[in-house]
């Protein structure tokens, strides 16, 4: 049973960006709970974590937009963002280029993916990386959503895309982590900037924990737009890795809303059955 | 109602996405600017625009946020005032001669 260990968490750059002015009360919660997935990776000892997030226009251009794109590279250069703004060094993150040839090989049997060796991490990767594997010594996967521009691909799709992850990973040799990144509710770098849309994000992480697809995939992208912010379409990552669990549940280990970080915080972890 | 697909300020959007990803199209923007937003095909106001950082209103003319945050932040544009720039249209500064 190759996948050992399978998560949701955020990724927003005010993370690292603004968390010097944030105010400690508000976001402590926040990082001790980061601290805590930080330890549970570690205790997973990953040979690889395959990654799945939204790409913040820093690869992917409305030129040619994938639904889903898997990063085929050796390595990957990242942030992309400037290093005074997202405070995150530049770096190199290992790449898993067989895993993820494999990989995407075993998807394709049911969802079509695009595939790139020359993805760059922007902050959707790199922000969770820097807490959750701060040597970046795990070789990633990286696997991108389509978040940015519609259509975006449809919600059930994204949870067939985790079934299919799941048939894929549990083909492989070693000890293989999923984590999904993004969301939940919000509204980045947009007028509503800071507003956080809780009993949207509560909702959405009751169907999650319990695994409901149907409850998960509810939601039109006009809903999501109205009700948890453009950002909010990010849930997609969350469902990706609930696909990947299907038949198991999962654990909030807290949620708290971060005006600050102009997010709504959270951390799930499901049961690999 | 469905989200759609809109080509709306697909030129405006792809030269920021340029210029926040490919080092050579940003100094570009500020060695021969008029020759770049040729290129790009900008219309007078979209230059305008990003000439005078006005991102409320590229945003309003449909500029996704995510790629202005960070163009906002190359141009030294501090982000409690790219927030207000956001909710309140207007130049963040002023065209240069």
């Amino acid at each position: 049973m190759p996948l050992v260990f399978a998560a949701a968490t955020n990724h927003g750059p005010g993370i690292t960006a603004r968390r010097e002015t944030a105010p400690e009360d508000e976001v402590a919660p926040f990082f001790e709970g980061f601290e805590r997935l930080h330890q549970r990776i570690e205790a997973a000892k990953l040979d690889a974590l395959v990654m799945v997030s939204s790409d913040h226009i820093q690869n992917l251009y409305m030129d040619n937009m994938p639904a889903f794109i898997i990063g085929l590279g050796d390595s990957f250069p990242g942030p992309t963002e400037d290093e005074h703004f997202l405070k995150i060094p530049k770096t190199i993150v290992p790449g898993a280029p067989d895993l993820a040839a494999a990989l995407a090989d075993e998807v394709m049997e049911t969802v079509d993916l695009a595939y790139s060796g020359e993805l760059a991490l922007d902050h959707g990767f790199m922000v969770p990386l820097h807490f959750l594997t701060p040597d970046y010594d795990v070789p990633v996967v990286p696997l991108i959503i389509n978040c940015m521009f519609p259509p975006y691909p449809k919600l059930g799709r994204a949870y067939e895309l985790g079934r299919a992850l799941r048939r894929a990973i549990d083909q492989q040799p070693g000890r293989i982590g999923l984590l999904g990144t993004g969301g939940l509710s919000h509204w980045p770098a947009a007028p509503l900037s800071g507003k956080v849309a809780v009993e949207w994000d509560r909702e959405f992480l009751d169907a999650m924990t319990a695994n409901r697809r149907d409850d998960m995939i509810r939601y039109t992208d006009a809903e999501i737009e109205r009700d948890g912010g453009p950002g909010g379409h990010e849930i997609r990552s969350w469902i990706t890795v609930a696909g990947a669990c299907e038949g198991s549940t999962g654990v909030l280990d807290f949620y708290t809303p971060l005006p600050s970080f102009a997010i709504g915080g959270a951390v799930v972890e499901m049961t690999i059955a | 109602m469905k989200l759609l697909i809109s080509m709306q300020a697909y030129n405006v959007q792809k030269l920021i996405f340029h210029m926040n990803t490919r080092p050579a199209v940003y100094e570009r923007y500020g060695s021969d600017r008029d020759a770049l937003f040729a290129d790009y095909k900008l219309s007078a106001a979209e230059q305008d625009y990003i000439e005078t950082m006005n991102v409320g209103a590229l945003y309003e003319m449909g500029v996704q946020p995510q790629l202005l945050a960070p163009f906002a932040g190359r141009e030294n544009i501090a982000w409690l005032d790219y927030i207000k720039g956001m909710e309140n249209p207007g130049p963040l500064r002023e065209k240069e001669d």
